[in-house]
């Protein structure tokens, strides 16, 4: 996931206050020296909610259940 | 009923392609012209969106512009991210994007997969929600006007076979769907009203009348002289009979009671939720367009495109037809014993389609519910030409060719629009948008709208 992305992208689930999803908390293994340009592992996180959404191999899943949708 | 609907869609849309989404890298699914355009059109420095990108076919284009993908199924984003894309996972009725954020988007050959009106018109408000005013989205959906034929009904569900994924067979017109061709099964594992026949098994087993049966694996016989001794014409009859087959209408809108009334029964039927295994049957209601008995219906015009994946209509002169059923009965029964004709069917992949009437369920019971439509409709008629011996043994041998296929067909759901549904659903239901411009490209319908304001 670029940065440009994380710019676009907001935390969807029900019930948030409004703006309450964005700008989603990048959580990744810190590396100082590396500065995080592309996140290939880590967890996007809803500052509303808390809820985490997972970055496998650079892809982001926004995929709520059926619960929180 | 949002439940029913979601089931559908995850049986018949996301498994789908979940389950064969690693044929699709071999692909090089058609990129469409107008849609090549529309991107390239779009000023350096944009943020554009493919809803619905698949492996990201189109990620690629304009590599002025910023391409964003995302798609439900995570195994194709797998795929084009290894192109190195930028894409994500996320649902296309709730997408995880800002309010008016993306200069453009497109959704090519998606909107077609929900299951219902409201869900169409979801897909299409968010994606109207996350352009910024002035932003234009492009969809293409799948036309239910198809060239030289037409789908007997909107709701359709469309085999899908792994066997029939190769470069050969690369092109359709489908938005998205690549080899979709669909082939022959285990005669006794199928309904004989689901079979569906390829080309390339038929020419496989066509035998000359002299040289002893040959196998062939796939690949080496997609040609189709391949041995081939027979005449121009019957080939031609062989390959349409396959093409005949290829698909299996289910004639419902898929509105919310229909949907209900499908759920209430499934749910009798067995474990709520679990459709992937059942083996209820086949429910066709009587206006199939494959209920065989009226196929005269199917006889209209006389072309025959290779490329096309739905044929309704055949170029066959009438005893032929006739020939043609009682070789697909014979298919049907277990290698060619007309007895078989009310054959148990054997729990396969039998797939249920959501149907408003249960009247007329037919085959795949387990208690063998013998009446089939198929079996009404075969009617046996003079058999005398000299096409026969080729047929029987094309009919004996479609066995062999089984080992070397995958007999697990899947069937994926699609709404196909009507001429001026998705303009009109656009129009009535997302005030959002304006549309500058719709046509017909390559069976599809196509739209490009605006964001007001």
């Amino acid at each position: 996931m670029k940065l440009l992305t994380h710019n676009l992208l907001c935390s969807n689930v029900r019930g948030l206050r409004p703006g309450g999803g964005f700008p989603l908390r990048i959580q990744v293994r810190a590396c100082p020296s590396v500065p995080a340009v592309e996140v290939l592992e880590g967890f996007l996180q809803c500052p509303d909610s808390g809820r985490q959404f997972p970055i496998s191999r650079g892809i982001p899943n926004m995929l709520l259940s059926e619960e929180e949708a | 009923m949002e439940y029913e609907a979601t089931q559908l869609e995850k049986q018949h849309v996301h498994s789908v392609y979940e389950n064969t989404a690693a044929y699709f890298n071999d692909l090089q699914s058609k990129a469409w012209p107008r849609v090549r355009n529309f991107l390239l059109e779009q000023k350096p420095g944009s943020l554009v969106a493919d809803i619905g990108c698949g492996t990201g076919k189109y990620l690629s284009v304009n590599s002025q512009v910023y391409n964003l993908g995302c798609d439900y199924c995570g195994p194709l984003v797998e795929i084009a991210r290894k192109k190195d894309e930028e894409v994500l996972v996320c649902d296309n009725l709730n997408l995880p994007f800002r309010d008016q954020c993306f200069n453009a988007v497109i959704s090519i050959g998606v909107i077609h997969h929900f299951s219902t009106k409201q869900r169409r018109i979801k897909a299409i408000k968010e994606m109207a929600r996350v352009l910024i005013p002035g932003g234009q989205m492009m969809i293409y959906v799948w036309a239910m006007e198809q060239k030289n034929r037409r789908f007997e009904k909107q709701d359709v569900f469309v085999p899908w076979n792994k066997a029939l994924c190769s470069r050969h067979f690369s092109e359709s017109n489908q938005p998205g769907d690549k080899g979709e061709f669909v082939h022959a099964v285990k005669s006794q594992d199928m309904h004989p009203a689901q079979l569906v026949i390829s080309d390339c098994s038929y020419q496989t087993n066509l035998q000359p009348e002299t040289d002893s049966k040959h196998s062939h694996s796939m690949d080496h016989c997609l040609s189709r002289a391949c041995c081939l001794k027979i005449s121009e014409e019957e080939n031609r009859f062989y390959s349409a009979l396959g093409r005949s087959f290829r698909s299996w209408f289910f004639s419902t809108s898929l509105d919310e009671s229909a949907l209900r009334k499908q759920a209430d029964k499934m749910k009798a039927l067995k474990n709520e939720g679990d459709w992937a295994n059942s083996t209820v049957p086949i429910q066709h209601s009587r206006h199939c367009s494959l209920d065989l008995g009226h196929h005269g219906a199917l006889l209209k015009e006389q072309s025959l495109d290779d490329d096309d994946v739905f044929v309704e209509s055949l170029s066959l002169k009438k005893p032929q037809w006739s020939l043609a059923t009682d070789a697909l009965k014979d298919l049907s029964l277990n290698g060619g014993h007309q007895s078989a004709a009310q054959s148990k069917s054997e729990e396969a992949s039998c797939v249920n389609g959501p149907v408003e009437d249960r009247d007329y369920s037919s085959g795949c019971n387990k208690d063998g519910a013998g009446k089939s439509t198929a079996s009404k409709s075969f009617k046996r008629t003079s058999t005398t030409d000299s096409t026969d011996s080729a047929l029987d043994s094309a009919v004996s041998v479609g066995d062999q060719t089984d080992a070397t296929l995958d007999t697990k067909a899947f069937m994926r759901y699609y709404h196909v629009f009507r001429e001026g549904e998705l303009c009109s659903l656009v129009e009535e239901n997302v005030p959002e948008l304006q549309i500058l411009s719709s046509c017909y490209d390559h069976g599809n319908w196509c739209i490009i709208a605006e964001k007001r304001g």
